[in-house]
């Protein structure tokens, strides 16, 4: 087990150096320079051109990654934080320190500090969305599957289809027709700042609410699906023909088994939860990340959306990584192996 | 004293389908019945109908009565209640039903759960159930998840699992099938003891004839639903009476020097008709008086027949004899296999060696039966000269090429016409959005010699296998199990090889169907002179089609011969062992999974071998003595050695 998680782990390091090179790659041929952005657009071609010496952009593409590298580990002083070149950008932590992830040139500070309180919002959007949707997808999914073609099943599947099939947005403006505009029960957007009015937490229950119903029926429905093949498999005949009760094959017989492959797909949820709610936090203007990530694509802001996105790759990485322990867990075949 | 369980008149309807017919007989207590059928005569439905586990669309009529219990009618409760404290289950694929998750001491105490044993004494029940279905370390054995263990330790813990809670009766439903032989008939006898141990009655439900009568008391035959002879065990191989009985008992290898298959087709649902089933197939049909229904009768009092022409039908004469065996002795090879050797890796830098140094010649024109348990490697033998895989070292010569090492994609036109292979499972090896005629076609076209038109092979090959030429326009789900098999082996025959490769090709189908297509490949060889390397799990089967014989175990050839000398002169250890599996319990279900541990340097076998002489088995390799022309054996005992043992040890086996 110990030296599964290690080969794991090891697997999952070369994952994250591989795809923060792709995704540096990807970042860097985006049109425009940082040192056009820096200058504004009636700056002449040299002047640009000095910038990108001074600020090492004119080396070859590896030479840029392991500069980008050194800074991350905080081997390299950032050159935009240089005093010289007039930018204004200062970093309270010092130029080197693990985990510079550069300037924001949007909000000319650095990335750390404008990330905090966005991820800080998101985590806390995400956790209670997650709180309501594992209970609730499960209950849906074993309920349905385990009753596989009843009355009771046929329902619910009917209801996660159309839930499922609502868009985010289209789910967003509903609610926000039906307890905002109509009952006036809930405020319409969610700065979650208190006020006289609205409290923090009544702020958090609409977009919860969207998140929780985009999820849950694709999640149910899969859990579903998994229990009601699990139903059909000799040992639970087995556990029939033993004498046991109803519920005692579907908890002792059926969960465990059955709940196997929709653990991935559990945990992948997590993972979008997290770091790419976007629609959801604009529709209620939530200062999370997905927001910020929209705002910082929109202006170009290139330190701003490699971190974020290297943040939903690592985040990918590690529920990868819990779901394939899971795995193990819950599948005693697969142990040792 | 009213007998333990009573099936009166009982009809089961899958929604509009008849699966079984007016269908009556009884157990008495500490007695037991066996149901045979083959595919489609409903013998699955009777078990799950009489533990209440039916499908949602099935009707039952008539009536089931368990100690004046009347099942039909009874509640979801009362069953549940029945279930596992008075009625057993053992299902097919021990595999499957058991819960991987769960480790196996607590699946065991769960079947206690429904009794009055107290939860602290489950564990130790469980324990003792378990040393006497013949496990020596029950608590290890319960520390242990399923798929730990072997498939015949499986099934020798549900057996267990099933006669835990002590119930009156006992259903198995196919509890062999995917089992090896030798592992099959220590289930068997184990089943045999138990039931001599605890009085419990049996319904045994199988699709072999052979396994049935030794391991039940009586015998009823079902065919598409209808019970067409119930007879004691015995009987049923010395004296059938219905048609359908008799025709069964010529099919079964082993029986008679030549199988004489049933012509025909088991009628469908749809095609099942008031008067008798068999009537489509029978030799004694008669329009007027088959046609009507009619009811059982009884000729003896133990022996009851459903046929209305019963008086008519001949008595049962046996062909005795040995099948006939073809010398080739002087044939040259149709290909030439030299040491070869295949290994994959196994954890912890280990090998698994599947075939280990293999020296055979395949002559040209002759039935070359491979027989093995499963792991053997005789599949892997197969594939390796079929090109699927390629050999670690040695070489197979095919003319003057060596394939050894030339996978599939490789190999030139030529070299792929030369050697085809038939698959074990004909419904998944053809296309079903093909016509019959396309599939043929196309391999004519890739394997045939330019100039052939497929317009004339297609019907040509269709002959061959001796189906109508219509055929070819349909597709393969409009044919039946045998058809499709005759389809896949005319394929094969497109490039007129010269080598089959029958992989456990009949395994899938039943067995008068099985004995069909085991003439038509007999047929196929005398015809086209194509050599058929026969591999099979089955020993009746492979010495009623073999001319020659090789027994493979652990990748290494222990003993080759001529059918006649390898089954009626069995000289090694493990051929002994592996033909009298029916006398005594084979001591290798004792060891845990197998494959794993292999001694270093000595004979293959000796952790089984019941013949050890001494350290040289262990350390040292033997090498292939000869017993007689063509006879030979991998051993370090001499053969007239092993033949005084045997004599010496046969009166040990009753």
């Amino acid at each position: 087990m110990l030296a599964f998680a290690l080969r794991r782990i090891v697997q999952l390091l070369v994952t994250a150096i591989i795809s923060s090179f792709l995704l540096f790659v990807v970042t860097e041929f985006s049109p425009g320079t940082v040192s056009r952005q820096i200058l504004g657009p009636y700056a002449l071609p040299n002047q640009v051109a000095l910038l990108d010496q001074k600020l090492g952009l004119s080396q070859p593409l590896p030479q840029r990654y392991l500069n980008w590298l050194s800074i991350l580990a905080g081997l390299k002083a950032n050159p935009l934080g240089d005093p010289a070149l007039g930018l204004d950008l200062s970093d309270s932590r010092g130029d080197r320190y693990f985990g510079n992830f550069g300037y924001s040139l949007m909000f000319k500070q650095p990335v750390r500090d404008v990330l905090r309180e966005p991820l800080e919002n998101s985590a806390l959007l995400g956790a209670v969305a997650m709180v309501l949707i594992v209970p609730l997808s499960l209950f849906v999914g074993i309920l349905a599957g385990a009753n596989a073609g009843t009355r009771l099943d046929r329902v619910l599947s009917f209801g996660c289809l159309i839930v499922t099939s609502i868009p985010e947005y289209a789910a967003g403006v509903i609610l926000l027709t039906i307890f905002v505009s109509y009952f006036n029960w809930l405020p319409g957007t969610s700065p979650l700042l208190a006020t006289e009015e609205w409290s923090i937490a009544s702020q958090l229950v609409l977009p919860v609410a969207v998140l929780t119903l985009a999820t849950v029926g694709y999640v149910a429905r899969i859990v579903r699906a998994s229990m009601a093949d699990t139903m059909t498999k000799p040992y639970v005949r087995t556990a029939l023909l033993k004498g046991l009760t109803k519920r005692q094959i579907v908890t002792r017989h059926v969960i465990r088994n059955g709940m196997i492959p929709p653990m991935t797909v559990l945990l992948l949820q997590l993972n979008w939860l997290i770091g790419g709610v976007v629609v959801c936090e604009s529709i209620f203007a939530y200062p999370g990340v997905g927001r910020l990530l929209l705002q910082a694509g929109l202006f170009g802001d290139l330190a701003l959306v490699q971190t974020i996105t290297l943040l939903s790759l690592a985040i990918a990485a590690v529920t990868q990584l819990l779901a394939d322990i899971s795995y193990v867990a819950l599948n005693p075949r697969v142990r040792l192996t | 004293m009213s007998p333990l369980l009573q099936v009166e008149n009982l009809s089961l309807v899958y929604g509009g389908d008849q699966v079984v017919r007016d269908l009556s007989f009884t157990i008495g207590r500490g007695e037991s019945l066996g149901l045979v059928g083959e595919s489609g005569s409903g013998k699955s439905s009777v078990a799950n109908v009489i533990i209440g586990d039916l499908p949602k669309i099935a009707r039952a009529q008539g009536r089931i009565r368990y100690e004046g219990i009347d099942l039909l009618g009874a509640s979801r409760e009362q069953l549940r209640a029945l279930r596992g404290r008075r009625i057993g289950f053992v299902q097919q694929d021990p595999g499957a039903s058991l819960n991987p998750t769960m480790r196996i001491g607590r699946q065991l105490a769960e079947a206690l759960e429904q009794s009055d044993t107290p939860v602290r004494a489950r564990g130790e029940r469980a324990a003792e159930m378990l040393s006497r279905v013949g496990f020596d370390n029950p608590g290890a054995i319960m520390a242990r998840y399923p798929h730990q263990i072997s498939g015949g330790q499986q099934q020798r813990v549900m057996i267990a699992m099933a006669l835990l809670p002590r119930p009156d009766l006992i259903l198995l439903d196919e509890p062999t099938s995917g089992l090896d032989v030798t592992v099959e008939a220590a289930v068997i006898n184990l089943i045999a003891e138990l039931r001599a141990q605890f009085g419990t009655s049996l319904l045994f439900i199988s699709h072999n004839l052979n396994l049935v009568a030794k391991a039940c008391d009586r015998v009823g035959v079902l065919y598409a639903g209808d019970l067409v002879e119930e007879a004691p065990a015995g009987e049923v191989f010395q004296n059938p009476l219905h048609p359908y009985t008799q025709g069964l008992v010529n099919c079964l290898p082993g029986q008679a020097a030549v199988l004489r298959p049933i012509r025909g087709h088991v009628p469908s649902p749809q095609e099942r008709g008031p008067g008798c089933l068999f009537a489509s197939r029978c030799a004694y049909h008669l329009a007027g008086s088959c046609d009507a229904p009619f009811d059982m009768t009884a000729p003896d009092r133990s022996h009851r027949v459903r046929c209305a022409r019963l008086g008519d039908i001949p008595a049962f004469a046996r062909q005795t004899g040995a099948p006939e065996a073809r010398g080739l002795d002087t044939a040259p090879p149709a290909v030439t296999i030299r040491q070869l050797r295949k290994s994959y890796p196994a954890s912890g830098g280990d090998h698994f060696v599947a075939n280990d140094g293999i020296d055979l010649e395949i002559r040209q024109g002759e039935i070359l039966g491979l027989v093995g348990e499963s792991g053997s490697g005789k599949s892997t033998l197969a594939k390796i000269i079929a090109g699927f895989d390629v050999a670690t070292s040695g070489t197979i010569m095919v003319g003057d090429t060596d394939i050894a090492s030339l996978p599939v994609r490789r190999r030139s036109r030529a070299l792929l016409r030369q050697v085809q292979m038939v698959f074990q499972n004909p419904d998944s090896t053809l296309n079903p959005t093909h016509t019959i005629g396309w599939a043929l076609g196309r391999a004519i076209r890739k394997l045939e010699t330019p100039g052939t038109s497929p317009k004339t092979r297609v019907p040509d090959l269709l002959g061959l296998v001796a189906l109508l030429p219509g055929l070819g326009s349909r597709r393969p789900k409009a044919l039946s199990g045998g058809q499709r098999q005759r389809v896949a082996i005319a394929r094969a025959l497109a490039g007129r090889p010269r080598l089959l490769l029958a992989d456990e090709c009949v395994s899938a189908l039943d067995v008068s169907v099985q004995a069909a297509i085991i003439e038509l490949l007999q047929d196929i060889r005398a015809r086209t002179g194509t050599a058929i390397l026969f591999i099979s799990h089955d020993l009746p089967l492979v010495r009623q089609i073999s001319d020659r014989i090789i027994v493979l175990f652990r990748g290494k050839p222990m003993e080759v011969g001529s059918a006649s000398q390898v089954y009626s002169l069995p000289l090694h250890p493990y051929t002994e062992a592996l033909l009298s599996t029916g006398q005594h319990r084979a001591p290798e279900l004792e060891q845990l999974v197998p494959g794993t541990a292999r001694p270093a340097g000595g004979c293959p076998y000796v952790q089984r071998c019941a013949r050890v002489v001494g350290d040289i088995c262990w350390t040292q390799a033997p090498a292939y003595q000869r017993a007689a022309s063509g006879h030979e054996i991998y051993c370090h005992i001499p053969p007239d050695r092993l033949l005084e043992l045997q004599r010496a040890s046969l009166p040990a086996h009753g």
